[in-house]
């Protein structure tokens, strides 16, 4: 599904990520763990294709090279970010930019746009289980929105575009436990064996919810450390300093 | 410009789509203006003593008058005597039936995308067409007044039904009012009429088309529309120009008076060629746009999406007389390249209960300058007077202006008024964001921008709201950085 | 008008001593009586009636002496202390840390009269202070005063229909604090005019607050020009109180000249009788990641005219500017009047700018739910509500009761 070779980040030649490598393959779900600082966001906006880095090294994407394509197009190829911090667009409802980025996606796949009736029931059963009110629909994308509302239509949004590759940038952060729960069912209805996932994270506790197969330490920019769930627990017992020893 | 999204700035270049020049025959004036001038409009119009007296009237005022200064706007000065005040295609002496209009008249209107067919034309839509001095078709003619709705050219409407222009006509902006309706008064020949008898609700939206063609030629156009008590009617107004390297001026003038009850939708999609993008050429659109609620409980509505012209200086106003009454005002202006826009609005609360909204809403992109400037004016007598303002700056690019200028004046201790106004950017975020989602960078940037005005939108009739929106997106290719 | 231009251009030749600022002070009544005092017809004059400054001719200001026991109850406690008698310093009524003096023995320094040079000429009553100021104060701070400097401005019966045309420098130095207090006091019932200009120099990283207090009596004319310009990571606050006076006009010009500064302007203002109380602001952020705020409330009572114009203007480069400007006006009487005009003029793209202004009256269902509850002056404990967001910001008791008392309005 995707494999990253020698990936270098830089911005203002401050170098961020420095020859970092993963492969994951279709049904995985990878965790990436580290410190503040460790270049973790920065891997998730470089596989989005956010401007403002210089970047070197490959990143292959269903045979694709990904460094080549513009944003929309890897979007389109079914890559999809969960962002942080996601944007208020004030005057565009949620439901006009759930339809336009999903009829986007068909039209680069060859099909038709979506028929509005099925699209709507759709959204209205999907609403359902990010617990957001329908209202939501029509308010404006996350404008007054809390942090919990604005990462649960994150959620909502993917489950309508049903990507490939799904990339957690720090989702846990700033929720509450039921919260965190809405979020981690989004995304474990959504775990096929067709379908991958990178969950960026900095706790441990998010991988209580979203199980992953493997989990890598990033350091410095690089991956320092890979294994189990289990390594998630010991950064959790005994924090990243170790690292710094191994 | 800014370079940060090199793949959008090469979306630019979509030229202005109407800026094509027709070989018309036409029947002109020689340039310069002097009492003569004057004269002759009024001879050529064969118009009755009373207008040619109010007109001469209104040329002495105009040469006591000096060009407005106050306005956000910087242009090289105008001279008057350099212009053609009329010009006007040649025509048959009457025309029966569109049959008779000179067929590449109707081509024109065909390119513009405006059919004056009535076969082919849009099911619901009168239209009067206005080509540089004179309106030349009006549809629907027949069928409105069996309903005993008046929708006819100006000059058609002075011989018709001079008591209705000599009671109405400069009631709501006079001609002393400004230089530019001073110059219109004088010199306007020909224009849009509209007369909706008591009760009756217009069947259809009226418009007008005006188009600016031949070269040198200021447009002084000037609409009454006059609904009487319970009436209702909406109006779209459309414009277009060739591209040429001179500036043209055109300076009109609208009334609007509403009688009890009437309501009155006054939309305008002004797509005057703005000059190129070095800022050469393009209209001078200095226009005077006024109504009146005269009668109790009756309504003027204003909604303007103003992408064209080199320097836009207007303010569509609303004096609140009748009692109950509202005003609005909905804009969105868009200034790209080099355009100036310093618009906006004057509510003036007579009556008591009136209430007003002022929605308004500036791109400016480019080395674009766009103002907003308003007036909220509550009269002693006005109680229980409502006003909302909201003005939003939307700005793409670093080397554009957008300027908020608004009056508040109240005199009156039981009013509300509210102003509020903010301006952000496209942030990079956001469109990162959308293109994340999978929308292209132009599109993403349309999303926002149509995000931005859909207040205004909404107010606009559908076929409007769809032209509007891609004007829109023209104005803006490559705007953004 | 003739009349009274004259009389100033007399003023000036027979009054006005020759000093180092001589050319520019010929330039500055040339160009005052070139222009006259300001009609309507000047934009930022629009709505205030000059009548009686185009009518009556003001002769200048005498010296005059003070009775302790009127000025004691006035000194502010732990405070520098700094007494203005009809425009002209009192050194024996002072107490000031170093560097405080006054104007007059100072006009010889060239950095002064630099200052003094750069004024502009073109506002009609900024020219006319420049030909005919005779006095004023010079404060320079370049540590951080332990305690605030608190100016009494006194006007008593011997200034009764004089003028007095002040000119005030106050310069910050880098790291440099100080806290200014103010304070306008007529010892009068009749009429005078005062027309002060202020330079409010901050240099790097100073911080500068300023209190403004205006309490002249009903007849006294009060016209108040502030120049300010901030160097990189000043932080300025300003705070003024407007009650006193028939008519008072201030204008507050600021300017960012260093980035990471902050400006903070807020004021409150009850204009009653027939005052006519006019506030003007021009926020010039001509350098980028400057902050600045303006927050005012005012009401307008019984026949008077109440008028705000707050302007921030953002120049190109003037990037990550942050800037803010909120108005609370209410207008309580059918014969007052409120004139609002907040403005943009924005030519840079990465900014953060918005302004909200709203103009309305006490709420009917507050005032009815007070009286439900038996309380007979439900309007006073209202607007005393609206003007105590303001009052709270003065940090001294003493202050804050004598200018609390200013806005009490009666029941």
């Amino acid at each position: 599904m995707l494999t990253i070779k020698d990936l270098h980040a830089s911005v203002d030649n401050k170098a961020i990520l420095q020859g970092l490598n993963l492969t994951i393959k279709p049904g995985e779900v990878h965790a990436i763990m580290g410190p503040n600082g460790s270049g973790k966001s920065t891997l998730g906006n470089v596989l989005a294709g956010r401007e403002g880095y210089e970047v070197s090294g490959s990143v292959t994407y269903h045979n694709q090279d990904l460094l080549s394509l513009a944003p929309e197009l890897r979007a389109q190829a079914g890559l999809f970010l969960a962002f942080q911090y996601p944007i208020e667009i004030p005057g565009v409802s949620n439901v006009y930019l759930l339809k336009a980025a999903l009829n986007a996606k068909r039209k680069a796949q060859g099909l038709p746009e979506v028929d509005a009736m099925d699209f709507l029931s759709s959204v209205k059963e999907k609403i359902k289980a990010v617990d957001l009110d329908q209202d939501f629909l029509y308010r404006s994308v996350n404008e007054g929105f809390s942090g919990g509302e604005k990462k649960r239509n994150e959620i909502l949004q993917m489950l309508i575009l049903e990507p490939s590759l799904i990339i957690l940038d720090e989702t846990d952060s700033g929720l509450d436990i039921d919260a965190l729960k809405v979020v981690a069912d989004g995304v474990n209805s959504l775990r096929s064996p067709d379908r991958s996932f990178i969950v960026i994270t900095h706790y441990q506790r998010l991988l209580d919810y979203i199980v992953p197969d493997f989990v890598h330490v990033l350091a410095n920019g690089k991956i320092v450390a890979s294994g189990g769930k289990e390594l998630a627990l010991k950064l959790e017992d005994q924090g990243y300093g170790w690292l710094d020893n191994a | 410009m800014s370079t940060e999204n090199p793949e959008l700035t090469a979306l630019l270049n979509q030229n202005y789509q109407h800026g094509f020049v027709s070989d018309i025959d036409a029947d002109s004036l020689p340039p310069g203006l002097n009492e003569d001038t004057v004269r002759a409009i009024s001879l050529k119009k064969n118009e009755p003593e009373f207008m040619l007296a109010w007109r001469l009237k209104a040329y002495h005022h105009w040469l006591t008058m000096v060009e407005p200064v106050w306005a956000h706007v910087a242009y090289p000065k105008i001279d008057y005597q350099q212009m053609v005040y009329y010009s006007a295609p040649k025509l048959k002496p009457t025309l029966n039936s569109l049959d008779e209009v000179d067929p590449e008249l109707l081509r024109v209107y065909e390119k513009l995308g405006i059919s004056l067919n009535e076969q082919k034309k849009l099911a619901n839509v009168a239209v009067d067409a206005v080509f540089d001095s004179i309106s030349v078709a009006t549809t629907f003619k027949d069928k409105l007044l069996s309903m005993g709705v008046i929708f006819c050219s100006f000059s058609e409407a002075v011989q018709k039904y001079p008591e209705l222009i000599q009671k109405y006509l400069g009631s709501i902006v006079p001609y002393t009012d400004n230089f530019f309706a001073a110059l219109n008064a004088a010199v306007f020949s020909d224009g849009s009429f509209v007369y909706i008898p008591k009760g009756v609700r217009c069947p259809m939206e009226l418009s007008t088309y005006f188009r600016i063609n031949a070269a040198s030629t200021g447009q002084f156009e000037r609409t009454l529309i006059i609904a009487d008590d319970d009436a209702y009617v909406s109006y779209l107004e459309g414009c277009t120009a060739p591209m040429r390297d001179e500036n043209q001026l055109h300076a009109a003038v609208v009334e609007i008076i509403a009688l009890d009850r009437a309501t009155v939708k006054y939309s305008t999609v002004q797509n005057w060629y703005p000059g190129d993008k070095e800022g050469k050429g393009g209209i001078y659109n200095f226009v005077t746009k006024r109504g009146a609620c005269r009668g109790v409980k009756s309504k003027i509505s204003w909604t303007q999406v103003e992408t064209g012209s080199a320097i836009t200086w207007k303010y569509p106003s609303v004096v609140l007389q009748g009692d109950d009454s509202v005003g609005e005002f909905y804009s969105v202006a868009v200034t790209n390249n080099y355009q100036q826009a310093d618009t906006g609005t004057k509510m003036i609360h007579i009556g008591k209960n009136t209430s007003s909204t002022i929605i308004s809403k500036g791109i400016s992109a480019g080395f674009g300058q766009n103002a907003y400037r308003g007036l909220v004016r509550i009269n002693p007598g006005a109680t229980n007077a409502r006003n909302y303002t909201q003005c939003d700056s939307l700005l793409m690019g670093d080397r554009c202006g957008a300027h908020t200028f608004p009056y508040i004046e109240v005199k009156n201790p039981t009013a509300q008024v509210e102003h509020e106004a903010t301006t952000s950017k496209i942030g990079a975020d956001q469109l990162f964001f959308c293109q994340q989602r999978g929308l292209s960078a132009e599109d993403a940037v349309n999303l926002i921008v149509n995000g931005f005005c859909r207040e205004v939108f909404r107010e606009l009739p559908m076929e409007f709201a769809v032209e509007a929106q891609k004007l829109l997106g023209v104005s803006l290719e490559g705007s953004v950085g | 008008m003739l009349k009274t231009i004259t009389h100033y251009q007399q003023l000036f030749a027979n009054h006005i001593p020759a000093d180092a600022l001589t050319p520019v002070r010929n330039q500055a009544i040339d160009a005052f009586s070139a222009m006259g005092f300001p009609t309507n017809k000047t934009e930022s004059w629009k709505y205030l009636r000059l009548t009686v400054l185009r009518e009556q001719a003001f002769t200048l200001m005498p010296t005059s002496t003070l009775d302790p026991a009127v000025l004691t109850p006035l000194l502010l406690a732990d405070c520098y202390h700094v007494v203005c008698l009809n425009g002209a310093l009192m050194p024996q009524h002072c107490t000031v840390p170093q560097g405080v003096s006054a104007l007059r023995a100072r006009l010889d320094e060239s950095a002064i009269q630099t200052l003094i040079a750069q004024s502009d000429l073109s506002l009609s009553l900024v020219a006319l202070n420049t030909a005919l100021f005779q006095d004023g104060l010079v404060i320079d701070v370049h540590t951080k005063l332990d305690k605030p400097l608190h100016c009494l401005f006194l006007t008593d019966d011997a200034g009764a229909l004089t003028t007095s045309q002040q000119r005030h420098v106050v310069r910050l130095g880098a790291d440099a604090a100080a806290t200014i207090i103010a304070e306008h006091v007529s010892l009068t019932t009749t009429a005078f005019f005062t027309n002060a200009v202020w330079h409010l120099e901050l240099a790097e990283r100073a911080n500068g607050t300023y209190y403004q207090v205006f309490n002249d009596n009903p007849k006294a004319i009060h016209i108040d020009h502030c120049i300010l310009n901030q160097q990189a990571h000043s932080v300025y606050q300003g705070l003024s109180f407007l009650s006193g006076g028939a008519l008072v006009r201030t204008d507050l010009e600021q300017r960012f000249l260093g980035e990471h500064a902050s400006c903070s302007v807020k004021g409150l203002t009850l204009a009653q009788e027939k005052q006519q109380l006019d506030q003007h602001l021009r926020l010039s952020h001509s350098v980028a990641h400057c902050y600045s705020e303006q927050f005012f409330k005012g009401l307008a009572l019984d026949q008077s005219r109440l008028i705000f114009n707050g302007k921030v203007i953002v120049d190109q480069d003037a990037q990550k500017t942050d800037a803010h400007q909120h108005t609370k006006h209410l207008l309580l009487s059918s014969t007052a009047e409120i004139y609002t005009k907040p403005e943009l003029e924005i030519y840079a793209n990465d900014v953060k700018c918005a302004h909200g202004a709203t103009i309305g009256q006490l709420s009917d269902e507050a005032l009815f739910y007070l009286k439900s509850r038996g309380i007979t002056d439900a309007r006073a404990v209202l607007i005393k509500a609206f003007n105590q967001e303001l009052l709270d910001l003065l940090k001294w008791p003493v202050l804050k009761a004598r200018v609390s008392a200013l806005f009490a309005v009666k029941a």
